[in-house]
């Protein structure tokens, strides 16, 4: 009798039209929407280097070693263009660059001309050759590159820039600004950025200087310490899991799939309430006990549920192409247990009150609606404004137990953490199914 | 007006549902504009940081002191699965460890201990944060010592090395004034209140109307209005004049708790046409609720369009994301939906998006249009309903 009855439910929930739209379309609809809006938006808005102008009103060569010698790091952090102020504007205005650092002279100094492309490039060789040999290039020298770069430059701007040199001027003297749009992480970026040499920029004039007037001893040492560039900061990595905060929106979806299994588990209660229903009233009449009729009704929707479950995660997984991870079992296992919580939900909370299914279908897609919000479904930051102001919402929030066991599984190198939250969503269905059967038990009517 | 009396007769029996969705949704509100953190003028981005310190020295103190002043320092328990949550849900932008020997290693820079850093931070994926803080502890360091070579111990050397880092270079925000429309009396974080709404009026209006339209239009309800003396237009235009009234009723509850969020009175001419743009989008969703039940489809069928359609478009139209981070092929798609135009006006008036006067309007115009083709599109569908 009792398989029997499992059976025709499982019979009857196929032909129901509220558990194929809601457990069945709503989530392979919100799945292809979710992989279209999400689908590039981790690679759109992870790190590139900052675009910005640069714009000369005093040429600093130096300037223009240190960025490139930075451009050429393994992440460069800025990527920047020279050009002139109008066309900075233009790229600034079309949203092509992030800022524009402006290089001007120092205060009562009035602007230089600025050297061409070609002849900057040969300036640089030069100091590039300077740094490396630790001498600038003889001026009797048949070396090739100095012989070129006096190709470009006159005797006047050499003679001119070895005294700077000399003189502790080899860094000239420089202000920096920026121009932005506005606030945010990459403005930020360009300006720490031009802060970092503004200072570097000071220091090595100090040093310069103090050599310069033969004030030596520790500048040596300290300019050895400035060029000395070992890296200070060791990257541990966290996880090898997936780490796209966006993928929590695909957890998500499935935790909102075992939610709205309470839409289905609410028939239960009400199909067994001869004051709620027809078939209730007929269900009460009858001979089958009550448990058994209740308890064939809940195993009946829990296997529609699992279905509707494992087809959603099938799509997600084989037909979007979703990273669950390598743990694909585990993530079926959370569909299937975050599934029959959502039932067993539906099917306590199915059994307060005497409102009629209309009025509590509504007020459970509210009450989902609330937990799919709560766990992040919709705006992402509420997770982590609950995970620090509030755990305790987190933790009973079934459409969170769900979510976190999957993030658990794609990044937790160990099933710990994930057992745990298997472990809530198995206790939670307990509870919610005892309860169900305490509100739905023993109930007697003098008139229907 | 007896039909006009029928729809508030019916919402009346409907009130509590449509309640319960006004509170569910006025609380989602609430946190998510208090989350949003406000920038005005240029400011520095802080960054959320955990720090570890294995040092426990002078010099490990007076960095940490150093990175509080400009940033705010989370606390959390050293668990490396804590410490991945907090960075995943973006709780903790930059975690770092300050390594035991700090002090020492900060005194003794040479090629020798080149290979052993000063610092660890766990790393999740390349970030802006990361590049930042990165850069800003070499900067520190680097400053530290060449102040120490240049003959400073280093209790002097780090305050020394603290006022290198501390000057700053001139900022200056360019925005063309005319095209500039930005009030301060309608901000970046109150706007998301606004933005939320998209999905709010959709899930609100929608199940709020439908209900009672899908009833005016059932059966025996219509049946009994077709035989009265009341002409098939003034019916028409009843329901019509009871659905704008739920609507601007449903709109002055939710203005008047933005006002609660506002702190007072709405001031200012970007706070009017924001409030006006939300009108606009509300007479939308309830045109939208009207043409969908032109269909006369169930209830659960209307629920799970209004979901689909209200979930879809705020992710597309950057109600929940802002459209700034999202793909061009995705606003391509949110142009062709009323949000996107209902949403760009909210950034450009916040400031979140540079335009101007004549955007807003384009803005404004484009959400009209939209209400003229559902218009439209509701009395085809309705006279197709009507002939068979």
């Amino acid at each position: 009798m009792f398989f029997n009855a499992v059976k025709y439910e499982i019979l009857q929930n196929l032909r129901n039209r509220q558990v194929i739209v809601w457990l069945l379309l709503f989530p392979l609809v919100m799945g292809v929407l979710y992989k279209f809006t999400f689908g590039s938006i981790y690679e759109k808005n992870s790190f590139s280097a900052v675009p910005a102008a640069v714009v000369e009103h005093k040429e600093d060569v130096i300037f223009h070693l240190v960025m490139d010698a930075m451009a050429e790091a393994k992440n460069p952090i800025l990527n920047t263009t020279y050009c002139d102020e109008e066309k900075a504007y233009a790229l600034l205005e079309s949203g092509e660059i992030k800022g524009i650092l402006v290089i001007d002279p120092p205060e009562g100094e009035e602007s230089a001309p600025v050297l061409s492309a070609e002849q900057n490039a040969a300036a640089m060789d030069a100091i590039r050759q300077y740094l490396t040999e630790g001498r600038l290039p003889d001026t009797d020298t048949e070396d090739e590159s100095w012989t070129e770069f006096l190709s470009w430059l006159d005797r006047g701007y050499l003679e001119q820039f070895v005294g700077m040199y000399q003189g502790g001027e080899l860094i000239p003297e420089t202000r920096l600004s920026l121009k932005v749009k506005g606030s945010g992480v990459a403005q930020t970026t360009i300006k720490k950025m031009a802060e970092m040499y503004a200072n570097l920029q000071i220091m090595g004039r100090e040093l310069a200087r103090q050599n310069g007037a033969g004030e030596g001893g520790n500048s040596e040492k300290a300019a050895k310490v400035m060029e000395f560039d070992a890296p200070v900061v060791t990257n541990l990595e966290l996880t090898k899991g997936n780490t796209d905060p966006f993928a929590s929106y695909m957890y998500n979806l499935i935790a909102m799939v075992a939610i709205f299994g309470s839409l289905a588990g609410l028939s239960i209660a009400v199909n067994h309430q001869a004051n709620l229903s027809a078939v209730g009233a007929r269900r009460s009449c009858s001979g089958t006990p009550k448990l058994i009729a209740v308890l064939a009704s809940l195993m009946g929707y829990f296997v529609s549920e699992i279905a509707c479950v494992s087809v959603t995660v099938t799509f997600l997984v084989f037909v979007l192409k979703v990273d669950f991870g390598d743990r694909l079992p585990w993530v079926y296992l959370t569909g299937v247990c975050g599934g029959m919580m959502g039932v067993a939900m539906g099917f306590c909370f199915g059994g307060i009150g005497k409102w009629s299914q209309g009025a509590k279908t509504g007020i459970i897609m509210a009450l989902n609606m609330t937990l799919c919000f709560l766990s992040g479904a919709m705006v992402p930051g509420i997770k982590g404004l609950l995970i620090t102001r509030s755990p305790i919402v987190n933790a009973l929030n079934p459409a969170a137990v769900v979510c976190d066991s999957l993030y658990y599984l794609s990044v937790d190198a160990d099933l710990t953490r994930y057992f745990g939250k298997l472990l809530a969503m198995l206790i939670f269905t307990a509870v919610f199914v005892l309860l169900g059967f305490l509100l739905t038990r023993r109930r007697q009517y003098a008139s229907l | 007006m007896q039909v006009f009396k029928l729809f508030f007769k019916i919402a009346r029996s409907k009130i509590g549902i449509s309640l319960l969705f006004l509170a569910v949704f006025m609380t989602i509100c609430f946190p998510m504009t208090r989350a949003t953190r406000e920038q005005s003028n240029f400011e520095e981005t802080s960054l959320s940081l955990y720090i570890y310190d294995e040092d426990q020295s002078e010099a490990s103190r007076r960095l940490i002191e150093n990175l509080a002043a400009n940033n705010d320092i989370v606390e959390l328990p050293h668990d490396r699965q804590m410490i991945l949550d907090a960075m995943y849900y973006e709780i903790v932008d930059y975690a770092l460890v300050i390594r035991a020997g700090y002090e020492s290693r900060l005194l003794n820079a040479d090629e020798d201990t080149a290979e052993e850093t000063l610092f660890e931070t766990y790393h999740m994926h390349d970030s802006y944060a990361a590049a930042m803080m990165s850069l800003y502890l070499n900067d520190y360091v680097r400053s530290v010592r060449t102040r120490m070579a240049l003959g400073l111990e280093l209790p002097e050397a780090i305050p020394e090395a603290e006022k290198d880092l501390a000057r700053e270079i001139p900022v200056e925000i360019v925005a063309d004034p005319a095209k500039e429309i930005k009030d301060e009396n309608f901000t970046e974080s109150f706007s998301v209140f606004f933005r939320l709404l998209t999905y709010i009026f959709v899930a609100v209006i929608t199940n709020a109307l439908c209900p009672i339209l899908l009833s005016l239009n059932s059966g025996d309800q219509q049946k009994r209005i077709q035989c009265s003396s009341v002409s098939t237009s003034s019916a028409i235009a009843q329901t019509f004049l009871g659905s704008a009234v739920m609507v601007v009723l449903i709109w002055l509850t939710f203005m008047a708790c933005g006002m609660i969020l506002y702190g007072g009175f709405y001031k200012g001419m970007n706070c009017a046409l924001a409030v006006g743009d939300a009108f606009l989008f509300a007479l939308l969703t309830a045109m939208f609720s009207i043409f969908l039940c032109s269909f006369r489809l169930g209830t659960m069928a209307v629920g799970m369009i209004s979901q689909i359609v209200g979930l879809g478009m705020s992710f597309l139209c950057g109600a929940f994301l802002p459209q700034s981070m999202l793909d061009s092929s995705v606003l391509t798609v949110g142009k062709l939906l009323p949000g996107y135009w209902y949403v760009k006006a909210i950034d450009i008036l916040s400031g979140a998006q540079t335009g101007t006067m004549h955007d807003i309007w384009v803005c404004f115009g484009a959400q009209a249009g939209f209400f003229l083709l559902l218009l439209i599109l509701t009395v085809i569908v309705s006279s197709c309903q009507m002939k068979r």
